[in-house]
């Protein structure tokens, strides 16, 4: 799939970050990042994987910035749609009568279902969804099956005939609705899975992920660990969209799997860097960090020992001063 | 941290403008090159002799502090006054031997005499010229000095003038503080690419004298043509900036030449001779680690060797333990300085209780049998037979390393195995295994102590005393004695065989302290 930079650059345009109750626009070389995020999450399948080798005057904030993009474009992917099948299966397979959660303009409403139904044609599988309607009756909603992810099966039994105030699914804030668009929103939210995975220091990625204040242009704030969806920061029982192992890690070459790996800082890649030998991959190396060099010298070594260098996509082809980079294939 | 400091720091970046400042100063530049051209004679005609080795390291020592710290000349050189007489006493012992020698270095000698007596402070003079010391806005202007020994004198001499500005070395420009303006003493090959590539300053001014340099560009991303020079990355070229007046250089010396070095061959000898007639019934392989304050250590030198290390990582300090061969210089390694003896060690006996008496004993058995073993055939020959039973690790350095205290045991049991079959033990390899199971994990628990300890002692630590003085001492509760952090001064490239008591047991060096 290729890139879709509308969506993305819509996203960074409706993102701000607060500071000392001002609202500024998250700056050029954090945008940048989150596009980079995405062009690597968009080629999760190419083959050779794709490197990007970063050089940066801080790694602050910059490995996370990268996974929202990964997380953003991955919910875009139309390669997601086989899970929208495999969700529709699992709709399918389920008795009438099991209650679910039905997402209508990014609220939710609660109902049961009421089975799958043919409607032939162009209109093709539909999802039957009875709802508590205004006036306290219910009524039959019919869900597409290509949208059949707005049908979430809920964990408390409700009974319908009772008005319920309709309610937000859950891990689905206000924020990441304004951010993203109810569509791309509900899909972020809709199981867990690992999109990306980033080695580095946790205590620095979880403050990175929840310290810091964002807000959308219409004032509704969030963090960063909204969209990217950590394992270890999400509340449970809800969906992840991404992992933080701490490094150093034991140099093996197990670790989760995921489109995109992410190192932050040298340490990180130095440890890690056999775990992501078939994945695409960012590494960040800080500048000012004491083992840029043994990070630098590796990447270079992984780029001589099976590599070709690549011009940067057009999307990405302006950077932020400050920042280096190289891209390569591995082909080994 | 905060995206808004994170967005500074690469705003200075952006906005970066980098002046270079060449100062003359013709009796410091006489000086350099009559040590540019004895060091070419000397270093090579006489590296056996190490009176003529010591004496290259005190000029080249010398030369450097003279070029490197902004102060007066005088002070910049103290401590050189005694150095000098002591070695022009040697020079004159040698006349006979070595003439035309002797000749070449009287004549450095006093050359080097008129300097180290001068109030002059050329670098400082110019900085008052050019009104750089000025700040304006909030934030404050910084002197960086290439070595943290500078720190102490430079802020006396600020003072004493009055002057606002702050002495920093490389390793104080890691956190978020930005400053108005950062003055480096020096070109930029004597400082860390990083205080380019990731300023903390929007405005560089590198001033040194005008034999020095060039100012080469930072380490690019991308090795080759098109990415070298100081247009890669977006750098801006420096300004160059003469005094008025100021002589064009006649010449120029290469960096390699004016930076210090540490001898290491040389140091290794004077350290090792000095351990050679101890007890050695248990030897172990080390590096040298030289520390700040004149001070040296042996480390582990297996592959597998660790030492504790204090770090600083966006203002927050953590104790950890590292492999020896990741320490760099400027690290700052924990070594115990009161109780003797390594205290992880210690402490995991205490930990596994009334266990360890069975522990002890069984370490104790095999361990004197394979040290026996190896006395007798020879390393290679019990590295190699274990290697034929399948022992993956038996490297000849991991099998002299399961000798020590250090190492527990073998990784795997198979490899363990190994070592009973070839030691005649193979009844109590289950044993012994589990008991030196017990023991590693005695080991962590140990290990996860002192971090707590130390971290707690850490916290309170003065981190600018700690960066200018290259140290900081703690006392540990529960028993633990002293333990102080010491800052790496550089660590010897290859390993030697020291008794085991000596490792991490931290020593004064004599003679040559500094890299010379």
């Amino acid at each position: 799939m290729t890139l879709a930079p509308g969506v993305i650059g819509d996203v960074v345009d409706r993102l701000g970050f607060l500071v000392g109750g001002a609202r500024l626009p998250v700056p050029d070389w954090a945008a940048w990042l989150i596009k980079l995020g995405a062009y690597l999450g968009a080629r999760s399948q190419s083959r050779p994987p794709i490197n990007a080798l970063l050089g940066v005057p801080t790694r602050d904030f910059a490995a996370c910035f990268a996974a929202m993009g990964v997380v953003i474009q991955r919910a875009l992917d139309p390669d997601h749609s086989l899970s929208v099948r495999q969700h529709f299966l699992r709709l399918a397979s389920s008795l009438p009568g099991t209650a679910v959660n039905l997402q209508v303009g990014g609220r939710g409403l609660e109902g049961v279902l009421d089975g799958i139904a043919d409607l032939g044609g162009d209109r093709g599988r539909v999802v039957r969804v009875r709802v508590t309607n205004r006036d306290g009756g219910n009524e039959a909603r019919l869900v597409p099956e290509y949208q059949c992810y707005r049908v979430q099966l809920a964990d408390e039994e409700h009974s319908l005939g009772e008005k319920k105030k309709s309610h937000r699914a859950k891990g689905l804030t206000p924020f990441v609705e304004e951010c993203l668009g109810g569509a791309t929103a509900v899909r972020l939210v809709e199981g867990a899975r690992t999109d990306c995975v980033v080695y580095g220091t946790l205590a620095l990625l979880g403050s990175e992920l929840t310290e810091q204040e964002f807000s959308t242009g219409g004032g509704v704030r969030g963090v960063l660990a909204d969209v990217v969806r950590p394992k270890s920061l999400v509340g449970p029982g809800l969906p992840h969209r991404s992992c933080i192992i701490r490094s150093p890690v034991a140099a093996t070459s197990d670790g989760p799997e995921a489109p995109v790996v992410v190192f932050d800082g040298a340490r990180a890649f130095l440890s890690g860097w056999k775990r992501a030998s078939r994945m695409n991959t960012m590494i960040v190396l800080d500048r000012a960090e004491p083992r840029f060099g043994d990070g630098l010298d590796l990447g270079l070594a992984l780029l001589r020992e099976g590599g070709t260098l690549r011009e940067p996509p057009a999307d990405l082809a302006v950077m932020p001063p400050g920042l280096e980079v190289a891209f390569f294939e591995r082909f080994r | 941290m905060k995206l808004a400091l994170a967005s500074s720091l690469w705003a200075r970046r952006s906005e970066l403008r980098i002046e270079v400042h060449t100062v003359a100063y013709s009796p410091l530049r006489a000086f350099s090159f009559l040590c540019r051209d004895f060091l070419g004679l000397g270093e090579s005609a006489l590296s056996e002799d190490y009176f003529w080795r010591r004496y290259c390291g005190f000029v080249r020592r010398l030369r450097f502090d003279l070029a490197a710290n902004p102060t007066s000349l005088r002070a910049a050189s103290s401590g050189a006054v005694d150095g000098l007489k002591e070695y022009r006493h040697g020079v004159e012992k040698r006349r006979r031997a070595y003439p035309g020698m002797a000749d070449a270095a009287t004549d450095l000698l006093d050359s080097a005499a008129a300097l180290v007596e001068s109030s002059d402070a050329p670098l400082l003079e110019h900085l008052f010229y050019t009104d750089l010391l000025r700040s304006g806005r909030e934030n404050l202007v910084g002197i960086v000095v290439p070595e943290s020994r500078y720190l102490g004198p430079l802020r006396r001499e600020l003072e004493s003038l009055g002057v606002d500005a702050v002495p920093l070395t490389p390793r104080s420009l890691g956190g978020y503080e930005t400053y108005e303006r950062l003055i480096f003493s020096g070109p930029t090959a004597w400082f860390p690419d990083s205080v380019v590539t990731s300023p903390r300053s929007s405005e560089l001014v590198f001033v040194h004298f005008d034999w020095v340099g060039p100012d080469s560009p930072p380490r690019p991303l991308l090795p080759g043509r098109d990415s070298a020079g100081w247009g890669q990355g977006g750098l801006p070229a420096p300004v160059h900036r003469t005094p008025p007046g100021g002589a064009a250089a006649h010449s120029t010396l290469v960096i390699a030449d004016i930076l210090p070095t540490i001898d290491w061959d040389m140091l290794q000898t004077d350290v090792y001779s000095s351990v050679a007639g101890e007890d050695v019934s248990a030897v172990a392989t080390a590096r040298l680690c030289l520390l700040e304050g004149g001070l040296a250590a042996f480390l582990w030198g297996h592959e597998e060797g660790r030492v504790f290390v204090m770090t600083f990582d966006h203002g927050k300090t953590a104790v950890g333990d590292i492999l020896v061969s990741e320490l760099t210089p400027g690290d700052y390694v924990l070594l115990r300085t009161e109780g003797g003896g390594d205290y992880m060690v210690e402490l995991a006996w205490r930990i596994l209780g009334g266990k360890a008496k069975a522990v002890q004993v069984a370490q104790d058995h095999w361990k004197t049998a394979l040290a026996q073993q190896l006395r007798e055939v020879g390393v290679e020959a019990v590295s190699l037979a274990l290697q034929r039973r399948a022992a993956a690790a038996a490297s000849p350095q991991n099998v002299k390393a399961w000798c020590t205290a250090d190492r527990i045991q073998p990784g795997t049991l198979d490899d363990f195995r190994a070592v009973m079959q070839v030691l005649g033990l193979e009844a109590h390899a289950d044993e012994y295994w589990r008991l030196g199971r017990q023991l590693v994990r005695a080991r962590i628990r140990a290990g996860h102590r002192i971090r707590t300890l130390l971290l707690e002692q850490a916290g309170a630590c003065d981190l600018e005393v700690l960066h200018e003085r290259g140290r900081a001492d703690f006392r540990l509760e529960d028993g633990g004695g002293g333990i102080s952090a010491f800052r790496v001064i550089g660590l010897a490239p290859g390993t030697v065989e020291v008794p085991a008591y000596r490792v991490q047991d931290p020593f004064q060096l004599g003679g040559a302290q500094w890299p010379g």
